[in-house]
């Protein structure tokens, strides 16, 4: 296409430059009906003309034999997608960019910005899905509202409640008012305190973004690219650390050990001779998309500060610290470098299969402790992930997301009180 | 013969309005706040209606309801299934475990004396 529009393109270089055909043709030394022909794109040109052509319209020659940046036009065609009314037109788009590049590089800006609001608008929605909070205060809403319905209705309803049973109705209307009421508060201040510490936490809330955009998986980097140019050292750790187990194993190599290991990560880790910690960013940069199980992950260092998250909605992780203390993840510290794998149940019932381990990363200096990094992994309870495993024999413990929003209220880890007990 | 109705509920204001308006339609009315050992009580006097909450303070209502179709003497008895959670994937997830009714929190008086007596009839 590229070719053939060499023409269009020299038309609109000469009319932007004013130059009738016949001063262009004669100043190039060639016929002014043949520089008809070839704005028509009805002659190919190439070679010594191309060149005086580009050199008496002050363009560079790659750009009038190659026209208009590739990278624009891709993007171009990538927003005409969502038009089916521009999708007959996608002939004429290289025409298009090479007449108007203003309105091009314009349009393109606009989808730009189109494209990171929606994707900001999606990783604000899902963050809303996975608030335990939220998930637990709109509950007891809900049972709340039930309670108070029924009880009203019976009120309300009927003459022959007796006296006493309307007198305790009564009472238990008011208790479920109040009780409403502090959960609403509850609730505005949860999101007024999200909403500072969103706007306070700018450090975190981009790295969220690259991730969730990607879904925690990049082809280019599988297929061996360099990783992209961030700014946050953060992000660019993270990166690396990814591109490291993609180039060490595939996920296509973990498909291939599926069918003899499951998604068991000891067993991975021992097939392919990688570091346990590896195994698990591995798991959690997998395509769940291609049928692959899903995996959350969650590093922190010793004193719990989180490195990196990648929550699931069964389980929210924390932003900076502060999870359940009966996580495993906390307990591995005890021990480096042996693996735990128990199955956690959270208050909804929901269960999480879960491998932590703890290890010793960086260098080693006299007098001063090595840093030590906890990963935990986990996924939904899932036979295939463990095949050769009997997962009723796994340790089963109660867990909680944290203690302010965690509704065992006898639970002997709690540190901080039940906001809505 | 008087309809045995079984509600586990951790709500004791649902507890309280439901048992009412329940015993006021006839039916016998057992109450549970939590479901640890409710199975093996179950086994040992079968209602003809189990009214179950999703989310208990000890176990779920789902696992709960696994349990119950576990057993082969409770394996065909009706559970109705509350939840303040009416997402898509706890109602396939209560589905696939064998759930005979699902209602959405909050129901009127009026819709769930309709399921009961319904769900009794066909018990």
């Amino acid at each position: 296409m590229a070719r053939t529009l060499v023409g269009t393109r020299i038309r609109e270089g000469r009319r932007a430059k004013g130059f009738t055909q016949s001063a262009l043709a004669s100043h190039v030394g060639i016929s002014a009906s043949y520089l008809n022909l070839i704005e028509h794109n009805r002659r190919g040109i190439a070679g010594k003309t191309l060149a005086a052509l580009a050199e008496a319209l002050e363009l560079p020659m790659r750009d009038l034999a190659e026209g208009a940046d590739q990278t624009l036009l891709d993007r171009l065609k990538e927003a005409a997608q969502s038009e089916p009314a521009v999708k007959s037109e996608l002939l004429k788009l290289e025409e298009l960019v090479g007449r108007f590049p203003g309105w091009a590089r314009l349009i393109k800006r606009l989808q730009d910005r189109i494209d990171a609001h929606s994707d900001e608008l999606t990783a604000l929605s899902d963050q809303l899905n996975r608030d335990p909070f939220f998930s637990e205060a709109m509950h007891l809403m809900l049972s709340n509202i039930t309670a108070l319905r029924s009880t009203v209705e019976i009120l309300t309803g009927s003459e022959d409640v007796p006296d006493d049973a309307a007198q305790r109705f009564m009472e238990n209307l008011q208790f479920q008012v109040v009780r409403l009421s502090e959960i609403a508060q509850e609730l505005q201040m949860h999101f007024e305190t999200q909403s500072r510490s969103i706007a306070s936490n700018e450090d975190s809330a981009p790295n969220e973004t690259f991730w969730e955009a990607r879904a925690f998986f990049d082809f280019n980097i599988e297929s061996g690219a360099s990783i992209p140019d961030v700014t946050d050292p953060k992000l660019t750790r993270d990166l690396e650390l990814y591109s490291k187990v993609a180039t060490q194993i595939s996920a296509s190599e973990i498909q291939i050990l599926a069918p003899k290991y499951g998604f068991d990560p000891l067993a991975i880790a021992t097939e392919t001779k990688t570091a346990l910690p590896m195994v698990f960013r591995r798991l959690a940069h997998l395509p769940h998309s291609e049928g692959f199980p899903e995996f959350g992950l969650m590093v922190c260092d010793q004193s719990g500060g989180v490195l990196f998250r990648k929550p699931l909605p069964q389980l929210a992780l924390p932003r900076r610290s502060g999870g359940c203390p009966l996580w495993p993840i906390y307990r591995a510290s005890q021990r480096p470098d042996q693996p735990i794998c128990a199955r956690m149940v959270m208050p909804s019932g929901e269960e999480v299969l879960t491998f932590s381990v703890a290890h010793f990363d960086g260098p080693v200096e006299f007098d001063l402790p090595p840093r030590m990094m906890l990963s935990m992994l986990y996924t939904p309870q899932n036979p295939t992930v463990l095949p050769n495993i009997d997962h009723s024999r796994l340790p089963l413990i109660e867990v909680g997301a944290q203690c302010s929003i965690c509704p065992r209220t006898a639970c002997p880890a709690r540190r901080d009180a039940f906001i809505l007990g | 013969m008087t309809a045995r109705i079984v509600l586990v509920e951790d709500e004791l204001h649902i507890i309280e309005a439901l048992s009412f308006i329940l015993s006021r339609e006839g039916f016998d009315v057992d109450t549970f706040t939590t479901g640890v050992g409710l199975v093996e009580k179950l086994q040992d006097a079968p209602p003809n209606l189990v009214v179950l909450d999703y989310m208990l303070p000890d176990i779920s209502g789902l696992q709960i309801l696994n349990e119950i179709r576990a057993t082969e003497a409770l394996k065909t008895l009706p559970v109705l299934m509350l939840t303040a959670k009416g997402q898509a994937k706890d109602r396939e997830a209560a589905e696939t475990a064998g759930v005979s009714r699902f209602m959405t929190k909050p129901f009127s008086n009026a819709e769930i004396i309709d399921v009961t007596k319904e769900m009794c009839r066909n018990d």
